[in-house]
């Protein structure tokens, strides 16, 4: 179920304002037909998600297509204009720069970027929100951006993982994991993947895939002799759609 | 593997002069005398790093064949972690004891600032083959020695975390804990970081000494119930590592490294937790922390308490905790 103000809504009156949208229709429905209640304090704030969501799964094509590469933090590396790469591998936003052109480099110029799955999707949020804010907000709020896999981040953006989420949505970042990964690889531990809300997943160094793909890729990644097989979690990871919406709304007409 | 008493005379003159100086050195020292040159990177008080450093000149046939075992079972290894898969890795080592090995590896690598990609790579290979795959926990506190180092370098720390957590004991916590009691703050900050799933740890502003008794008491209480979830950093931004069985704490039954409670369930338990596991998650916590104190302060109560329906088991659980969470 979904209520705004605390009064259930009609499903068929959202739809126009959301201009038949695929994506954002069928997080609507699931919401609706749920037996959690969704409870949002107003149409805007409902809209706001459903634009994060959309964003984030556009966010997550581009990044695909930008031709960024899988690295460990070890190996990774970054375009040095914008970003200073840390001892432990990460990518710190340089203060002489724009973070909005920042982020934008990184779809724009992805070769000269190579990072490992988990701070792929934090790129994406990071993405997400800019197209979400507008570059001209973004430069003001997120001027400490640190690409570090989940950990480090902004305050601003806050990431959290349900454990047992009463559904799941497209843009919610799933993890798919491989209990018996080869320990010379501990990189393929483990996949976080945006739901694309198609059957397929976004995955770094996977790509565009079905689930039984990554699982499959998973699979060849694993220790010798293994018969125990990657599977995906029932947990979910999204940014905290709500405090960004407060920050959005508090900042946007500022 | 013989115990390090003092510098050897190669880590002497690195520690004196530095990396480079030291392959400097050696590299002349093997032209002008290649005997002292083999005497020296055979000595039994040679680190690890200093072989590391030097490994493309000893690594050359010529010199490779006057090595001895140590040196030469340390080279094996190093192929077999450089060939990224378990199996290569196995089938290079299969003469060696590997378990000696990674242990020497780490034991006189630990306190190096190598920083280079592939050093650490190797003692974090190390670290995950000798916890995951031989179960040997006999160099967890190395491990945790070498998490902290690294992280007050600044560091990656993730793959060594992962490793650390791999032995999938709930003891390992208290090894952690111990450095909440540190003068490094940098310390300090690491463990609460690392035991942030701890609820007083997330959610307590005690000063260190005292959090270090809240985590004591903490594990003493749930140590029974605590198993290994393998959440890591690489999969979410606050991993769990290890989550306490309320099921089990509510009916006060061990659980197993999985999470599993060990000793089979009446049918009447197995009712009970069935209903308990449709409960929201705040009235679980409430109904296990109310039946793990009763049963300590008082069997025979908690025999009859456990045997009450589950809404009066809440109604009189809340009533005598207050209704609060703990």
């Amino acid at each position: 179920m979904l209520t705004i103000s605390g009064n259930i809504v009609d499903v068929d009156t959202l739809i126009p304002s959301i201009n038949n949208d695929e994506i954002k229709l069928k997080i609507i429905n699931i919401m609706n037909k749920s037996s959690y209640t969704y409870r949002f304090s107003s149409p805007q704030e409902l809209y706001f998600i459903l634009d994060m969501r959309k964003n984030i799964i556009n966010a997550s094509k581009m990044l695909y297509r930008s031709r960024i590469r899988f690295r460990t933090f070890k190996e990774s590396e970054c375009n040095g204009y914008y970003w200073r790469r840390t001892p432990e591998g990460g990518f710190l936003l340089k203060g002489s720069v724009q973070p909005a052109r920042a982020i934008n480099d990184i779809y724009n110029n992805g070769r000269l970027y190579a990072t490992e799955c988990a701070t792929a999707i934090v790129i994406v949020y990071y993405k997400a929100v800019l197209d979400t804010f507008g570059s001209e907000l973004f430069n003001r709020l997120f001027t400490d951006i640190y690409l570090m896999d989940w950990q480090n981040l902004s305050g601003k953006l806050r990431v959290s993982t349900d454990r047992k989420p009463p559904d799941t949505f497209p843009a919610d970042c799933r993890y798919f994991k491989n209990p018996d990964v080869d320990p010379l690889t501990p990189e393929w531990q483990g996949e976080n993947a945006i739901d694309l809300g198609n059957n397929y997943y976004y995955g770094h160094g996977v790509g565009i895939i079905t689930a039984d793909n990554i699982i499959y890729i998973l699979n060849n990644h694993r220790k010798p002799g293994s018969n125990v097989s990657a599977y995906l979690l029932d947990s979910s990871t999204n940014p905290d759609y709500r405090s960004l919406f407060k920050l959005y709304s508090n900042y946007s007409h500022t | 593997m013989s115990e390090l008493t003092s510098l050897s005379a190669l880590d002497k003159i690195r520690a004196d002069r530095g990396n480079s100086s030291l392959s400097y050195y050696f590299r002349n020292l093997l032209i002008r005398n290649t005997a002292k040159a083999i005497k020296l990177i055979n000595e039994d008080n040679l680190s690890f790093p200093a072989l590391f450093i030097l490994l493309p000149q000893i690594s050359k046939p010529s010199l490779s064949r006057y090595l001895n075992s140590r040196n030469k079972e340390a080279i094996e290894v190093i192929k077999g972690i450089r060939s990224k898969s378990f199996s290569g890795f196995s089938e290079i080592t299969k003469n060696i004891d590997v378990r000696e090995m990674l242990k020497w590896i780490l034991q006189t690598g630990k306190d190096d600032d190598i920083s280079r990609g592939e050093y650490i790579d190797i003692l974090d290979s190390c670290a995950i083959i000798l916890v995951r795959e031989y179960k040997d926990y006999s160099m967890l506190p190395v491990i945790k020695e070498i998490i902290y180092n690294r992280y007050k370098q600044g560091l990656f720390i993730h793959d060594l975390v992962w490793a650390f957590f791999e032995c999938r004991d709930p003891n390992c916590i208290l090894m952690l804990a111990e450095s909440l009691n540190s003068e490094d703050e940098k310390e300090v900050e690491l463990t609460k970081e690392l035991l942030k799933f701890i609820p007083v740890v997330k959610s307590s502003n005690l000063p260190k000494e005292l959090l270090y008794r809240s985590v004591c008491y903490w594990l003493k209480d749930n140590l029974p119930f605590l198993y290994y979830t393998g959440e890591s950093f690489q999969q979410m931004p606050d991993p769990s590592p290890f989550e306490v069985s309320l099921g089990a704490k509510y009916l006060f039954k061990k659980v197993s490294l999985d999470g599993n409670i060990e000793s089979a369930l009446s049918e009447n338990e197995k009712r009970q937790l069935n209903i308990f596991n449709t409960l929201d998650k705040n009235s679980q916590i409430l109904l296990s922390n109310y039946s793990f104190i009763l049963h300590n302060q008082n069997i025979y109560w908690w025999n009859s308490w456990i045997r009450y329906p589950v809404s009066e088991q809440l109604r009189i659980s809340a009533a005598k905790l207050g209704g609060t969470i703990c």
